[in-house]
């Protein structure tokens, strides 16, 4: 079912920039990808050789920017540093939107370097709903909110993730990236269903939709981002194209990185499954 | 417990790698026990800032095998907890670490090599001036300028031919000895590359009192002082060192 009220505009199919192909992106521009997903924190602070590379792309493809470390969950305050300098890239690129996750970083200047989990709970809710709203006024833009792939659930949450997660977008209006392979992950780790998660997700909070590979141990699932999309993800992304309409979508693919071409067959994939989607699109343009 | 009391003890349990300290805080599975689950986060955390480490100090790693290196980086990142948002400056402070906890001077040597290079390919820069300043200058006006080194750049005097065997390495050819040998070093990033500039001696004296906030005229005096070259060879020298200490953006207003 298409959702006619989403804000976000449809990008198309994307790629992370990652280093071992900024080579070829550059000397190839490739004609295939329609957007590059950049992580924020790799270029926030990079030499100006890196924001040349940058300026440069923009002036062919869409940007988004991902974040990896603004701790939106955390207890510290806001670094006003890094949203400074945060800002600074986003006023320079004007990417479609930037985002992070729905998670802490780290306590008391230390970074884990990790998103790690919350509790979901009315006092978290309370406390992130302020913090999105904060994290939005320093930005002067919607922030898009990224579900996280999770290895534990804490005893006293008491709020499902989707429930939060549609909570947060509702009371601060900040979009939803949606992560298909990290519903998977965290459903097959706690024993939720998949389509529950989908079905609650709002379809005009969603900005975009992250695809990605990921480690199955048997106990429990690692959002490794080194391996294909699997089948069973492909079938849940199907599904939320049907259930929530057309969204730009994006490979993640971080370590072990292959060839270029083996990024764009996924990519390839993803439009494939998202055709039908795409010809509806098309058609309510015309 | 608290928001913000779970948290921290959360963080607490992954960072000191004790993951019994958070398991009350954490939902039991079928499949995993609570301190299995902790484990996941707390050994993630651990292997991420030993990779940033290593992939910063791969020469160092080649000198000393995977197994020594490993115990220094895994020394360093359970004393060492990051500070920054950035993972990439997580590694910068390993080469002091190495310091002080390396008993092979060699090993010392080269990972402040390494060091080096990898803070002068992160950190952000100021500005060259370029010729066309030097062109206005008269010879009076630049003798009394006070410059500093264009950042980033690291000026190191070290007692160990690295050098030679960071070069060897990148070629592949690198064995196991490090020649005890002074070298003076100057690393700085231009056209967005790295450069290592082998430096006479007399010429790191000079660079390193420009560096320091001496005028140009007495930085040559106070490197005259040290009697490593008469008056006559400096001058030679800096008219053959300064159109490229020039070109390579060396210098910037203090």
């Amino acid at each position: 079912m298409m959702n006619h009220n989403n804000p976000f505009p449809h990008l198309g199919f994307g790629l992370g920039l990652r280093a071992p192909h900024y080579d070829a992106i550059l000397r190839d521009r490739p004609k295939n990808i329609d957007f590059f997903e950049i992580i924020s924190e790799n270029f926030i602070e990079a030499h100006e050789g890196y924001w040349d590379f940058l300026t440069d792309l923009r002036r062919d493809y869409a940007f988004v920017m991902h974040g990896v470390s603004m701790s939106i969950g955390g207890t510290d305050p806001l670094n006003d540093n890094y949203f400074h300098k945060l800002k600074k890239l986003a006023d320079h690129l004007q990417p479609a939107w930037v985002s992070d996750h729905l998670c802490f970083t780290g306590l008391g200047g230390h970074n884990t370097h990790d998103l790690l989990p919350l509790p979901y709970t009315q006092e978290s809710l309370r406390h992130l709903i302020a913090r999105v709203q904060a994290a939005q006024e320093k930005l002067g833009r919607t922030l898009v909110i990224e579900n996280p792939s999770t290895y534990l659930e804490f005893q006293e949450s008491d709020i499902p993730e989707w429930e939060f997660l549609r909570d947060l977008a509702k009371a601060t209006g900040c979009g939803i990236l949606l992560d298909v392979n990290n519903v998977y992950v965290s459903a097959f780790n706690h024993g939720y269903d998949t389509k529950t998660y989908i079905d609650a997700i709002p379809a005009d909070a969603i900005a975009q939709i992250h695809l990605a590979g990921h480690q199955n141990n048997g106990t429990h699932i690692i959002d490794t981002h080194d391996h294909p999309v699997v089948d069973p993800v492909w079938a849940l992304y199907a599904y939320t194209m049907a259930a929530k309409g057309l969204r730009s979508t994006m490979i993640e693919w971080d370590d072990r990185i292959p060839s270029f071409d083996v990024l764009t067959a996924e990519l390839d994939k993803a439009r494939a499954i998202a055709a039908p989607e795409t010809r509806h699109a098309i058609q309510r343009r015309a | 417990m608290r928001f913000n009391a779970a948290l921290e003890t959360f963080q607490h349990s992954i960072i000191s790698g004790d993951t019994a300290i958070a398991a009350p805080l954490v939902r039991e599975k079928t499949r995993m026990t609570k301190e299995e689950q902790i484990a996941i986060y707390s050994e993630g955390y651990r292997i991420r800032l030993r990779g940033a480490v290593k992939a910063d100090y791969p020469c160092l790693a080649h000198y000393l095998g995977d197994a020594a290196i490993d115990v220094l980086i895994h020394a360093y990142v359970e004393v060492t907890p990051s500070r920054s948002y950035n993972l990439d400056f997580y590694p910068f402070g390993f080469w002091h670490y190495v310091q002080d906890h390396s008993a092979d001077p060699a090993a010392r040597d080269l990972a402040a090599l390494e060091g080096a290079i990898a803070e002068c390919f992160m950190t952000q820069g100021t500005a060259p001036l370029g010729a066309d300043f030097f062109a206005t200058v008269s010879e009076d006006e630049l003798g009394a300028t006070i410059f500093t080194l264009c950042q980033p750049c690291r000026l190191l005097r070290l007692a160990h031919d690295v050098e030679t065997y960071l070069t060897a390495f990148k070629r592949d050819e690198a064995d196991t000895s490090i020649n005890e040998t002074a070298i003076f070093l100057l690393i700085h990033r231009h056209d967005n590359e790295v450069r290592r500039r082998v430096l006479d001696e007399a010429e790191y004296v000079l660079l390193d009192k420009i560096h320091s906030g001496t005028a140009f005229d007495a930085a040559i005096e106070q490197t005259l002082a040290t009697g490593l070259l008469d008056e006559e060879s400096l001058a030679t020298k800096i008219s053959a060192w300064l159109p490229s200490w020039i070109s390579e953006g060396f210098f910037a207003a203090a």
